[in-house]
């Protein structure tokens, strides 16, 4: 693996115990210029995860929390009147950082996560006909609680395309429940984390992504999965060409990840799940999506 | 139903496509600068850097009546210079121009194109100046730039350099044959369609049809090649090697001429001894004079012999001319007409009393003819004359002038000179002017005669032998019959004096330190490759297109059948190349079928590659299951992902690969 | 597929110039006897023409597929999704999509590997839009041969939902239907979210502070207060003709998912219960859509 990632993954590792597949996965969203959507609990420390992933990758860092009165410009910022100049004055929102922690995002209206959501999809944000660009890199992390809960939003399936991934972190195992309980405060050991990338850095290991080869006979690999998740009869629908182009960039990202310069069918098998999990339904009868997609995988044939 | 589809805006030109139009426009621009003047060379120059400001800051591009008024004014400015805008000097300025005036209106795709496209034109308008292996290197490397330039502007984006240059290089390729086709089978016109612009060869240099002191000498500096000669076997030695062209037996006194024609032509004469025989490759010189070995005994087609057994071509030779002779370097002329002898005879009315009194000395002496022309010839080897290639200017008689004042000359004052004391001794004698020497190539195994080994030399005509050649000069400088001019300019150079070194000392004097050894043989090599250039597509021509289809069996070749030669070779390139460019690159892969056969020769280990696993996941569980196959199984199986999944897939290692998977045994 | 019988090519603007110029190029070469010269005419000429087979190269092989379209309502751009796919192993450059003349999509494609483009298409009318006749085209690689493929039908629809306009705002049928239904109630006090100011709205429910800071005038919905039923039903427009009546109809079904209202839809011929959500909208306007 890559080595600066594997530092920057170990660090992060110390916090967040329990799931290292997990954390390697958003770091792959994040080199592979994608956002992540996190489902779970509360209280399995996905806010944390947010911020250490910011801290140990150099940058800025902004929490958003989602509540049912939360209103666009409370993202995006507000035009203030200046007495001075006699002018607007465009005011950002929290919104402007590179890493952006969307928290709860289904308890907010429609319109804020709308909002939030068309910020992500074209990286620059528009208030009173003036464009803003938004930071480069640009990373939203939303997390979501699961729809079961009552008092929620759940995001319509057009919007949850614009996640590249969707993760989730889960109850950490017992012996890691141990190091939680006895070990040290997260928030004391967040603050002493150490940043091992920079933002530059970082742009350039996005860029690095493009270079990882694709070959043809990878390509029809990739193909072979897409047409089989619209052939497949427990799917309503397949992945979409934007869920295709997904799959093939975070591919590569995690090849960079593996410290190979070329992607591999393993590549493709292993942010399958993620990258797919959000954008299928499964019919009722079917089991769950995560089992669906991996039998789907063994489905089609490497060659 | 019209849909009314919302149209995309037309391409536009980036900035980097357009540097490329300006780098391709300033290397053909450039390749003409020496030809057109200065001034035209800095307005187009200003041309292209304004168009360079205009698309790095995004100014404007100048309103139409401005450009009207530039192009109007530049084009007068050119017009008033060379007095006319066509024929190939001001045809080509003033296309230089039009292609720094394009880059003012370079907006849309077509205007680009147009830009290429002119300077297409202008690279065959270099080759009308010059058509050496050099510039046809250079031109070659531009067309391949302006096209690649081409297909950038075509395709903009997606696309690397390396593709479109790739690109570029392949369409020439493959037009190559085609190409070769046309040249060969084209028919080809003798002549010209429209008459030749006077301007069409001007600029060649070589002998003038009159000698006057400083006429030779001013070659005297130059290294471009007059002609060359193969020999058939044994070259003559350096002093038989003098290659007559004309003889000037007329004189008023300080310049030498041509007789007038007239006479009958005495041109038989008794060889001796075995011929030579050679080809002579002659640089054009816009003369018709051609050159042979004294002394010429054959006639090759289109040309004739005239009075002083020269060689003449039926019309001004105004492109390179290959023949092939036979000369006898001993030789006896017989006898002299009166009318022959009055004119060798002839002297200025007015000519040096001096000179008479000098000769009429000699005369005193009882002497024979032979003898006075050994008297004449210590002469200058006791008298102090030396031989030089910056002889200084004569006034008054010239012939007087140098005999006893001066005495510091070149060939043609020795040979002047010489003339006129045998005249004025009463022997009949003329002056001749051509070429003496050449420098051998050991890489084409041929002889140089470049200007600077222009030469000339007398000729007496004694009555038991005949015309005699005697070259005065040889007295005073054997180095330069010997050596060639070259050893000359080095002897003079470090200031030794001529004839007085031995042939060991001289041998030692002359030799080269290493890097001049070297560059000379780099030059001669260049000139080799030049020589073969010229042989094999330069001088492609009617006679060489006939032979060509007679070689084919056709008897009596006629335009017909060029255009059954075309238009067959044309069909048959046609099939080739569309095979080759429209063959499809597909088909199921033969790694694959070698990586299966190996998987089945696992199974037998019990390893069952499962049909959805990857390549990497199936090597690290075969590894963990059969430890002691795990350097082979990676080996095998990380050749396979280069070639599968990194896209190494070239002949060499997949055929690698396939030996191994071969050669790969579980015991 | 586009097979080979089915390009068509003619030589471009810029071709024609070209061979001119060759012309030209080649009278200098005759009227100087000039070897080199005709060998450079002759080299120029040759690579024009077997830029014809690399023209033709380009886009021998190329597979066109229609992907799937969003719907869209009548008035907007559909966008089908065309996938170009390249089944060969060299790259398709400098690629053209047409539609009747007009160049609507520019790409490159990729040695072995698809590009998916948008083609917007202006939806004018409800029901299903046709992906229209299209033709690919190429002039690569310079510029002087133009090849085109023939007109190539794909079948793919758009489903193009009614306009959603119409002049009854939505709380006439919430209000008909209080009414009717239960009498007087509150609207809730759970906020839903800000719309444009329609007349009508009663003032406490404008957004002031936007109107402070000089934006035009938006009205704060609420709702939440129990479950928000409405029925939308054809026939309580009864004067209006019928693509107004869907129009209408369409309006109000944006707007009732908008404010996450369970609703039922009745046309003449059709009863969609009770429901809500992602699901229940697009059937909704499917039906609108082909009604």
């Amino acid at each position: 693996m890559h080595s600066v990632l594997d530092k920057a993954l170990n660090q992060i590792g110390q916090i967040i115990v329990g799931n290292p597949q997990a954390l390697r996965l958003a770091l792959c969203c994040l080199l592979a210029k994608g956002h992540l959507l996190i489902e779970d609990l509360p209280g399995v420390g996905k806010t944390t995860l947010a911020h250490a992933l910011a801290r140990v990758l150099g940058l800025e860092f902004n929490r958003i929390q989602f509540t049912s009165d939360l209103l666009p410009a409370d993202i995006i910022g507000v035009s203030i009147f200046e007495q001075q100049s006699n002018r607007f004055r465009f005011q950002p929102g929290p919104i402007f950082a590179s890493v952006v922690l969307a928290d709860e995002i289904n308890r907010a209206t429609p319109k804020a996560q709308s909002a939030l959501l068309e910020a992500m999809e074209e990286r620059q944000v528009t208030n009173d006909g003036e464009t803003h660009r938004l930071p480069q890199p640009f990373f939203v992390i939303a997390t979501q609680n699961p729809r079961h809960q009552i008092g929620t939003f759940p995001l319509p399936e057009s919007q949850l395309d614009r996640f590249l991934m969707r993760i989730e972190l889960g109850y950490p195992g017992r012996k890691a429940e141990r190091g939680l309980l006895t070990g040290g405060d997260r928030r004391t050991m967040l603050s002493d984390l150490q940043p091992t990338l920079s933002g530059p850095s970082l742009l350039k290991l996005q860029q690095r992504v493009d270079d990882i080869r694709t070959s043809t006979a990878l390509l029809d690999y990739v193909q072979d999965i897409i047409e089989a998740t619209r052939r497949h009869p427990d799917f309503n629908g397949g992945l979409s060409p934007r869920a295709g182009l997904g799959l093939l960039r975070s591919a590569r990202a995690w090849a960079l990840m593996e410290g190979r310069d070329m992607v591999l069918p393993e590549d493709v098998q292993t942010v399958l799940e993620p990258v797919a999990n959000h954008r299928l339904q499964a019919n009722e009868q079917a089991a769950t999506v995560a089992d669906q997609i991996r039998s789907l995988s063994q489905s089609v044939a490497v060659a | 139903m019209d849909f009314g589809l919302p149209t995309l805006d037309p391409p536009r030109l980036d900035h980097r496509t357009r540097n490329g139009f300006l780098f391709v426009a300033a290397l053909v621009a450039g390749g003409h600068s020496m030809r057109i003047p200065l001034w035209l060379v800095l307005i187009v120059a200003v041309l292209f850097v304004w168009h360079y400001l205009i698309t790095h800051h995004a100014w404007k591009l100048p309103g139409k009546m401005t450009r009207l008024g530039i192009t109007l004014v530049l084009t007068l400015v050119t017009l008033k210079y060379y007095g006319t805008l066509f024929g190939r000097d001001a045809g080509m300025g003033f296309l230089v121009l039009l292609l720094g005036l394009k880059f003012l209106e370079f907006r849309t795709t077509r205007d680009g194109a147009v830009i290429i496209f002119l300077c297409y034109f202008l690279m065959l308008g270099g080759f009308l100046f010059d058509q050496s292996l050099w510039v046809s290197v250079y031109m070659v490397i531009v067309a391949w730039l302006a096209t690649t330039v081409l297909i950038q502007m075509v395709a903009p984006s997606g696309q690397s350099n390396r593709y479109r240059l790739k690109l570029s290089g392949q369409l020439l390729i493959s037009a190559l044959p085609l190409a070769l086709l046309l040249f060969l089978f084209f028919p080809r016109i003798q002549g010209n369609l429209w008459g030749l612009p006077s301007d069409a060869y001007s600029g060649l240099m070589g002998l003038s049809d009159s000698m006057s002191p400083g006429s030779i000498s001013n070659l005297s500096s130059s290294d471009e090649v007059a002609f060359r000669v193969e020999f058939e076997g044994q070259p003559p030695p350096p002093k038989q090697r003098y290659w007559r062209a004309i003889v000037l037996s007329k004189t008023d006194g300080k310049t030498w001429s041509q007789a007038d024609r007239g006479g009958p032509v005495e041109h038989r004469f008794r060889p001796m001894g075995t011929p030579v025989f050679y080809t002579i490759t002659l640089e054009p010189h816009n003369k018709r004079w051609l050159f042979a070995l004294d002394l010429p005994a054959s006639q090759p087609e289109g040309t004739q012999l005239e009075p002083g057994y020269v060689l003449r071509a039926k019309d001004n030779v105004v492109q390179r001319y290959r023949y092939s002779l036979q000369s006898y370097p001993w030789y006896h002329t017989g006898k002299l007409s009166r009318k022959q002898r009055e004119l060798n005879l002839e002297l200025p009315k007015d000519f040096s009393p001096r000179v008479k009194n000098l000769v009429a000395a000699w005369r005193a002496n009882n002497l024979n003819d032979q003898g006075i022309i050994r008297s004449a010839l210590d002469y200058y080897r006791d008298k102090g004359f030396t031989y030089t290639l910056s002889p200084p200017l004569l006034r008054g008689d010239p012939v007087e002038q140098f005999l006893f004042e001066s005495r510091r000359g070149y060939c043609e004052h020795y040979a002047s000179s010489f003339v006129s004391l045998m005249r004025a001794a009463g022997i009949p004698s003329r002056v001749v002017t051509g070429y003496q020497g050449g420098e051998h190539n050991d890489a084409g195994n041929y002889y140089i005669v470049t200007q600077a080994d222009a030469h000339a030399w007398a000729e007496v005509w004694l009555r038991q032998r005949g015309w005699v050649r005697v070259d005065p000069t040889a007295v005073v400088a054997p180095e330069r019959i010997e050596y060639g001019i070259d050893a000359v300019r080095r002897l003079l150079g470090r200031g030794t004096l001529l004839g007085q070194l031995d042939a060991p000392a001289l041998l030692r004097a002359l030799k080269l330190n290493i890097p001049a050894q070297v560059w000379r043989n780099m030059g001669l090599y260049w000139d080799a490759m030049n020589n073969a250039w010229h042989h094999w597509v330069l001088d492609f021509n009617q006679q060489r297109q006939l032979k060509l289809m007679q070689w084919l069996g056709f008897r009596n070749p006629t335009w017909a059948d060029l255009a059954v030669v075309l238009i067959g070779g044309f069909m048959l390139f046609a099939l080739v190349v569309t095979t080759i460019i429209l063959r499809r690159r597909q088909g199921t892969d033969p790694v694959v079928k070698i990586y299966n056969r190996f998987c089945k020769k696992l199974v037998r280990t019990n390893i069952r590659r499962l049909p959805w696993e990857g390549p990497q996941d199936f090597c690290n569980r075969a590894i963990i299951a059969q430890p002691g196959l795990g350097k082979d199984i990676q080996s095998i199986i990380n050749q396979y992902i280069d070639i599968r999944y990194r896209g190494e897939n070239d002949k060499t290692r997949i055929n690698r690969f396939k030996k191994r998977v071969y050669n790969f045994r579980i015991d | 597929m586009l097979g080979r019988h089915k390009l068509y090519m003619l030589p471009t603007r810029l071709g024609m110039i070209l061979s001119v110029v060759l012309f030209a190029m080649l009278l200098a070469s005759v009227n100087y006897n000039n070897s080199l010269a005709f060998l450079f005419t002759f080299l120029l000429s040759a690579m024009a023409f077997v830029s014809m087979l690399y023209t033709h190269r380009n886009l021998a092989g190329l597979e066109l597929q229609a992907g799937p379209c969003e719907p869209v309502f009548a008035g907007e751009l559909a966008h089908f999704t065309v996938v170009l796919t390249n089944n060969s192993a060299l790259p398709k450059v400098a690629l053209r999509l047409h539609h009747r003349g007009k160049e609507v999509v520019r790409c490159d494609v990729q040695a072995g590997t698809s590009q998916s483009a948008m083609v917007p298409v202006p939806a004018s009318q409800r029901g299903r839009l046709k992906i229209p006749e299209m033709v690919f085209s190429s002039d690569f690689p310079l510029g002087i041969f133009f090849s085109w493929s023939k007109k190539l039908k794909l079948d793919q629809h758009c489903l193009v939902y009614p306009r959603p306009i119409g002049e009854l705002p939505f709380s006439f049928v919430l209000n008909r239907q209080r009414y009717q239904d239960r009498g007087t109630r509150t609207e809730g006090d759970d906020f839903l979210g800000l719309r444009a100011y329609r007349p009508g709205d009663p003032p406490r429910h404008i957004h002031w502070k936007a109107v402070a800071r000089g934006q035009v005038l938006l009205t704060k919905e609420f709702g939440g207060a129990g479950q928000d039923t409405v029925n939308l039903d054809w026939d309580l427009l009864g004067d209006m003709d019928k693509e107004a009546r869907l129009s209408q109809l369409c309006r109000w079904v944006v707007d009732a998912h908008n404010a996450d209202l369970h609703y039922s839809l009745h046309l003449p011929g059709i009863n969609l219960p009770v429901d809500h959500g992602d699901t229940h909208q697009r059937r909704c306007l499917n039906r609108l859509a082909l009604y």
